[in-house]
Protein backbone atom coordinates (compact mmCIF):
# COMPACT_ATOMS: atom_id res chain seq x y z
CA UNK A 1 0.00 0.00 0.00
CA UNK A 2 1.29 3.49 -0.82
CA UNK A 3 2.65 5.45 2.14
CA UNK A 4 -0.05 7.68 3.51
CA UNK A 5 0.45 11.26 4.51
CA UNK A 6 -1.29 13.30 7.21
CA UNK A 7 -1.77 16.44 5.09
CA UNK A 8 -3.24 14.42 2.22
CA UNK A 9 -5.56 12.50 4.54
CA UNK A 10 -6.83 15.65 6.27
CA UNK A 11 -7.23 17.50 2.96
CA UNK A 12 -9.22 14.60 1.44
CA UNK A 13 -11.40 14.33 4.54
CA UNK A 14 -12.25 18.05 4.69
CA UNK A 15 -12.64 18.26 0.90
CA UNK A 16 -15.19 15.45 1.04
CA UNK A 17 -17.21 17.44 3.60
CA UNK A 18 -17.11 20.55 1.39
CA UNK A 19 -18.20 18.46 -1.59
CA UNK A 20 -21.09 16.92 0.37
CA UNK A 21 -22.42 20.27 1.60
CA UNK A 22 -21.79 21.92 -1.78
CA UNK A 23 -23.84 19.23 -3.53
CA UNK A 24 -26.85 20.01 -1.33
CA UNK A 25 -26.97 23.67 -0.31
CA UNK A 26 -27.28 26.63 -2.71
CA UNK A 27 -24.29 28.51 -1.21
CA UNK A 28 -20.70 27.31 -0.81
CA UNK A 29 -19.48 26.56 2.72
CA UNK A 30 -15.90 25.97 3.72
CA UNK A 31 -14.33 23.69 6.30
CA UNK A 32 -11.11 24.26 8.20
CA UNK A 33 -8.87 21.62 9.72
CA UNK A 34 -6.49 22.28 12.57
CA UNK A 35 -3.69 19.87 13.26
CA UNK A 36 -2.18 19.64 16.74
CA UNK A 37 1.49 19.25 17.65
CA UNK A 38 3.36 16.25 16.39
CA UNK A 39 3.13 13.04 18.44
CA UNK A 40 2.44 9.33 18.07
CA UNK A 41 -1.24 10.11 17.82
CA UNK A 42 -1.56 13.57 16.33
CA UNK A 43 -4.93 15.18 17.00
CA UNK A 44 -6.91 16.91 14.24
CA UNK A 45 -10.17 18.87 14.36
CA UNK A 46 -12.35 19.72 11.39
CA UNK A 47 -15.19 22.25 11.66
CA UNK A 48 -17.37 24.29 9.33
CA UNK A 49 -15.94 27.79 8.76
CA UNK A 50 -19.01 29.68 9.96
CA UNK A 51 -18.77 29.78 13.76
CA UNK A 52 -22.56 29.96 14.12
CA UNK A 53 -23.02 26.85 11.99
CA UNK A 54 -23.87 26.40 8.33
CA UNK A 55 -26.97 28.50 7.54
CA UNK A 56 -29.83 26.41 6.14
CA UNK A 57 -32.64 28.19 4.37
CA UNK A 58 -36.27 27.31 3.89
CA UNK A 59 -37.98 29.38 1.22
CA UNK A 60 -34.89 31.59 0.91
CA UNK A 61 -34.75 32.51 4.59
CA UNK A 62 -32.18 31.11 7.03
CA UNK A 63 -34.20 29.09 9.53
CA UNK A 64 -31.76 26.42 10.73
CA UNK A 65 -28.06 26.16 11.52
CA UNK A 66 -26.00 23.00 11.16
CA UNK A 67 -22.81 22.65 13.19
CA UNK A 68 -20.46 19.97 11.92
CA UNK A 69 -17.53 18.98 14.06
CA UNK A 70 -15.01 16.14 13.82
CA UNK A 71 -12.23 15.24 16.22
CA UNK A 72 -9.80 12.94 14.54
CA UNK A 73 -6.47 11.29 15.09
CA UNK A 74 -3.50 10.51 12.87
CA UNK A 75 -1.66 7.44 14.06
CA UNK A 76 1.90 8.31 13.08
CA UNK A 77 3.37 4.83 13.44
CA UNK A 78 0.61 2.85 11.77
CA UNK A 79 -0.31 5.69 9.39
CA UNK A 80 -4.06 5.70 9.60
CA UNK A 81 -6.51 8.53 10.03
CA UNK A 82 -9.53 7.89 12.20
CA UNK A 83 -12.53 9.79 13.58
CA UNK A 84 -12.58 9.79 17.40
CA UNK A 85 -15.68 11.96 17.74
CA UNK A 86 -18.21 13.54 15.43
CA UNK A 87 -21.05 15.89 16.25
CA UNK A 88 -23.78 17.26 13.99
CA UNK A 89 -26.01 19.82 15.72
CA UNK A 90 -29.21 21.11 14.15
CA UNK A 91 -30.49 24.33 15.71
CA UNK A 92 -32.96 27.07 14.96
CA UNK A 93 -31.39 30.38 13.87
CA UNK A 94 -30.94 32.68 16.88
CA UNK A 95 -31.80 30.05 19.50
CA UNK A 96 -29.10 28.96 21.97
CA UNK A 97 -30.14 25.33 22.41
CA UNK A 98 -30.05 22.98 19.42
CA UNK A 99 -33.08 20.86 18.55
CA UNK A 100 -31.16 17.71 17.59
CA UNK A 101 -27.60 16.52 18.08
CA UNK A 102 -26.12 13.43 16.41
CA UNK A 103 -23.00 12.39 18.30
CA UNK A 104 -20.38 9.71 17.89
CA UNK A 105 -17.62 9.22 20.42
CA UNK A 106 -15.22 6.32 20.28
CA UNK A 107 -14.35 6.78 23.96
CA UNK A 108 -17.67 7.79 25.49
CA UNK A 109 -18.18 6.21 28.93
CA UNK A 110 -19.89 2.84 29.23
CA UNK A 111 -23.30 4.32 30.05
CA UNK A 112 -23.47 6.47 26.91
CA UNK A 113 -23.99 4.78 23.52
CA UNK A 114 -21.00 5.46 21.23
CA UNK A 115 -23.38 6.71 18.51
CA UNK A 116 -26.55 8.45 19.65
CA UNK A 117 -28.99 11.25 19.02
CA UNK A 118 -30.13 13.79 21.64
CA UNK A 119 -33.52 15.39 21.18
CA UNK A 120 -33.69 18.83 22.77
CA UNK A 121 -37.29 19.37 23.76
CA UNK A 122 -39.39 19.29 26.88
CA UNK A 123 -41.98 16.61 27.66
CA UNK A 124 -43.61 16.10 31.03
CA UNK A 125 -43.92 12.30 30.67
CA UNK A 126 -40.22 11.94 30.10
CA UNK A 127 -39.39 14.19 33.01
CA UNK A 128 -41.52 11.91 35.18
CA UNK A 129 -39.58 8.89 33.92
CA UNK A 130 -36.30 10.67 34.62
CA UNK A 131 -37.42 11.49 38.14
CA UNK A 132 -38.25 7.83 38.82
CA UNK A 133 -34.81 6.82 37.47
CA UNK A 134 -33.37 7.63 40.87
CA UNK A 135 -35.32 4.72 42.31
CA UNK A 136 -34.82 2.35 39.40
CA UNK A 137 -32.15 1.19 36.98
CA UNK A 138 -31.21 4.54 35.51
CA UNK A 139 -28.55 5.02 38.14
CA UNK A 140 -26.28 7.50 36.35
CA UNK A 141 -29.26 9.80 35.85
CA UNK A 142 -30.31 9.37 39.47
CA UNK A 143 -26.82 10.31 40.60
CA UNK A 144 -26.88 13.37 38.37
CA UNK A 145 -30.12 14.47 39.98
CA UNK A 146 -28.66 13.98 43.44
CA UNK A 147 -25.87 16.37 42.37
CA UNK A 148 -28.56 18.92 41.53
CA UNK A 149 -28.60 18.45 37.74
CA UNK A 150 -31.96 19.26 36.21
CA UNK A 151 -33.28 16.37 34.07
CA UNK A 152 -33.67 17.38 30.42
CA UNK A 153 -34.98 15.46 27.43
CA UNK A 154 -31.78 16.55 25.65
CA UNK A 155 -29.80 14.38 28.08
CA UNK A 156 -31.47 11.22 26.77
CA UNK A 157 -28.98 9.36 24.53
CA UNK A 158 -30.80 7.31 21.91
CA UNK A 159 -28.41 4.64 20.53
CA UNK A 160 -27.74 4.58 16.80
CA UNK A 161 -25.86 1.42 15.93
CA UNK A 162 -22.46 1.52 17.59
CA UNK A 163 -19.05 2.26 16.12
CA UNK A 164 -19.62 1.14 12.54
CA UNK A 165 -23.26 1.76 11.70
CA UNK A 166 -23.77 5.31 12.92
CA UNK A 167 -25.43 8.02 10.79
CA UNK A 168 -23.24 10.09 8.50
CA UNK A 169 -23.41 13.78 7.58
CA UNK A 170 -25.28 12.65 4.45
CA UNK A 171 -28.03 11.16 6.64
CA UNK A 172 -28.46 14.38 8.60
CA UNK A 173 -28.60 16.52 5.43
CA UNK A 174 -31.13 14.19 3.78
CA UNK A 175 -33.26 14.23 6.95
CA UNK A 176 -33.30 18.06 6.77
CA UNK A 177 -34.42 17.87 3.13
CA UNK A 178 -37.26 15.41 3.80
CA UNK A 179 -38.40 16.65 7.22
CA UNK A 180 -37.91 20.40 6.93
CA UNK A 181 -37.99 20.99 3.17
CA UNK A 182 -34.74 22.98 3.24
CA UNK A 183 -33.58 24.75 0.09
CA UNK A 184 -31.22 22.45 -1.80
CA UNK A 185 -29.67 22.02 -5.22
CA UNK A 186 -30.98 19.78 -7.99
CA UNK A 187 -29.18 16.47 -7.72
CA UNK A 188 -28.63 16.84 -3.96
CA UNK A 189 -30.20 13.46 -3.15
CA UNK A 190 -28.09 11.64 -5.76
CA UNK A 191 -24.94 13.26 -4.34
CA UNK A 192 -25.96 12.27 -0.81
CA UNK A 193 -26.62 8.68 -1.90
CA UNK A 194 -23.16 8.51 -3.50
CA UNK A 195 -21.53 9.94 -0.37
CA UNK A 196 -23.43 7.54 1.87
CA UNK A 197 -22.42 4.59 -0.31
CA UNK A 198 -18.78 5.59 0.10
CA UNK A 199 -19.09 6.10 3.89
CA UNK A 200 -20.84 2.77 4.39
CA UNK A 201 -18.30 0.90 2.24
CA UNK A 202 -15.53 2.27 4.46
CA UNK A 203 -17.51 1.23 7.56
CA UNK A 204 -18.20 -2.27 6.17
CA UNK A 205 -14.50 -2.63 5.50
CA UNK A 206 -13.71 -1.57 9.08
CA UNK A 207 -16.44 -3.87 10.46
CA UNK A 208 -14.82 -6.79 8.61
CA UNK A 209 -11.75 -6.21 10.76
CA UNK A 210 -13.91 -6.39 13.89
CA UNK A 211 -14.95 -9.98 13.11
CA UNK A 212 -12.86 -11.37 10.24
CA UNK A 213 -14.12 -14.97 10.60
CA UNK A 214 -17.76 -13.86 10.29
CA UNK A 215 -16.82 -11.91 7.17
CA UNK A 216 -14.87 -14.88 5.79
CA UNK A 217 -17.83 -17.23 6.41
CA UNK A 218 -20.18 -14.88 4.57
CA UNK A 219 -17.76 -14.52 1.66
CA UNK A 220 -17.35 -18.31 1.41
CA UNK A 221 -21.14 -18.70 1.37
CA UNK A 222 -21.17 -16.23 -1.53
CA UNK A 223 -18.69 -18.36 -3.48
CA UNK A 224 -15.43 -16.57 -2.68
CA UNK A 225 -12.35 -18.58 -1.80
CA UNK A 226 -11.13 -17.30 1.55
CA UNK A 227 -8.30 -18.94 3.50
CA UNK A 228 -8.20 -18.15 7.20
CA UNK A 229 -4.76 -17.44 8.69
CA UNK A 230 -3.47 -19.74 11.43
CA UNK A 231 -4.16 -18.83 14.14
CA UNK A 232 -7.37 -17.18 13.08
CA UNK A 233 -7.82 -13.65 14.52
CA UNK A 234 -10.28 -13.34 17.37
CA UNK A 235 -13.31 -11.08 16.97
CA UNK A 236 -12.95 -7.68 18.67
CA UNK A 237 -15.44 -8.44 21.42
CA UNK A 238 -15.46 -4.93 22.86
CA UNK A 239 -16.16 -3.33 19.47
CA UNK A 240 -18.93 -5.80 18.65
CA UNK A 241 -20.69 -5.60 22.01
CA UNK A 242 -20.24 -1.87 22.77
CA UNK A 243 -23.46 -0.02 23.63
CA UNK B 1 -13.57 25.46 -2.68
CA UNK B 2 -10.54 23.97 -0.94
CA UNK B 3 -10.24 23.32 2.80
CA UNK B 4 -7.86 25.37 4.94
CA UNK B 5 -5.41 23.39 7.06
CA UNK B 6 -3.59 25.01 9.97
CA UNK B 7 -0.78 23.31 11.85
CA UNK B 8 -0.57 24.42 15.49
CA UNK B 9 2.34 24.09 17.89
CA UNK B 10 1.92 23.88 21.69
CA UNK B 11 2.81 27.59 21.83
CA UNK B 12 0.17 28.46 19.19
CA UNK B 13 -2.45 26.55 21.17
CA UNK B 14 -1.59 28.32 24.39
CA UNK B 15 -1.58 31.75 22.73
CA UNK B 16 -4.95 31.11 21.06
CA UNK B 17 -6.44 29.83 24.28
CA UNK B 18 -5.33 32.95 26.18
CA UNK B 19 -6.63 35.17 23.37
CA UNK B 20 -10.05 33.46 23.35
CA UNK B 21 -10.46 33.65 27.12
CA UNK B 22 -9.46 37.32 27.07
CA UNK B 23 -12.17 37.98 24.48
CA UNK B 24 -14.98 36.87 26.83
CA UNK B 25 -15.65 38.29 30.26
CA UNK B 26 -15.82 34.82 31.83
CA UNK B 27 -13.52 32.10 33.12
CA UNK B 28 -13.49 28.73 31.37
CA UNK B 29 -15.48 27.27 34.31
CA UNK B 30 -18.17 29.94 33.96
CA UNK B 31 -18.34 29.36 30.21
CA UNK B 32 -18.64 25.64 30.85
CA UNK B 33 -21.47 26.05 33.37
CA UNK B 34 -23.38 28.41 31.09
CA UNK B 35 -22.83 26.09 28.11
CA UNK B 36 -24.35 23.16 30.05
CA UNK B 37 -27.46 25.27 30.69
CA UNK B 38 -27.59 26.52 27.04
CA UNK B 39 -27.12 30.11 28.21
CA UNK B 40 -24.32 31.03 25.80
CA UNK B 41 -25.11 33.14 22.73
CA UNK B 42 -23.76 32.11 19.32
CA UNK B 43 -20.46 34.01 19.70
CA UNK B 44 -19.80 32.69 23.21
CA UNK B 45 -20.72 29.18 22.09
CA UNK B 46 -18.20 29.42 19.26
CA UNK B 47 -15.49 30.55 21.71
CA UNK B 48 -16.34 27.71 24.09
CA UNK B 49 -16.23 25.19 21.26
CA UNK B 50 -12.87 26.56 20.07
CA UNK B 51 -11.43 26.31 23.59
CA UNK B 52 -12.52 22.68 23.80
CA UNK B 53 -11.08 22.01 20.35
CA UNK B 54 -7.76 23.49 21.44
CA UNK B 55 -7.80 21.28 24.54
CA UNK B 56 -8.41 18.28 22.29
CA UNK B 57 -5.49 19.26 20.05
CA UNK B 58 -3.21 19.64 23.07
CA UNK B 59 -4.46 16.54 24.93
CA UNK B 60 -2.10 13.71 25.84
CA UNK B 61 -1.55 12.00 22.54
CA UNK B 62 1.26 9.57 23.33
CA UNK B 63 -0.87 6.82 24.83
Amino acid sequence: MAKRDLTAEVTDFAQELIRTVEAVLPEEHGFTAEVGPSSNRQHVIVNQDDDKGIPIAIGGQTVLRLEVSYRCEWNTTEEYFTVNESSFKVGVEGVNEPILTFDYGREFGDTVPVAHVNVHAHRDELMFAFMTAERGRGKPRGKGMQRGQIPRLSKLHIPLGGHRFRPSLEDVLEMLIHEFGIDCKNGALEALRAGRRKFRSIQVSAATGDDPEAAATTLRAMGYTVKSPDPSPQPKARRLSRY
Amino acid sequence: MSPVINFLSDEDIKARRDELLASVDMSYEELSERAAAYLLNAEERAIYRRLNDLDYLAADRDR
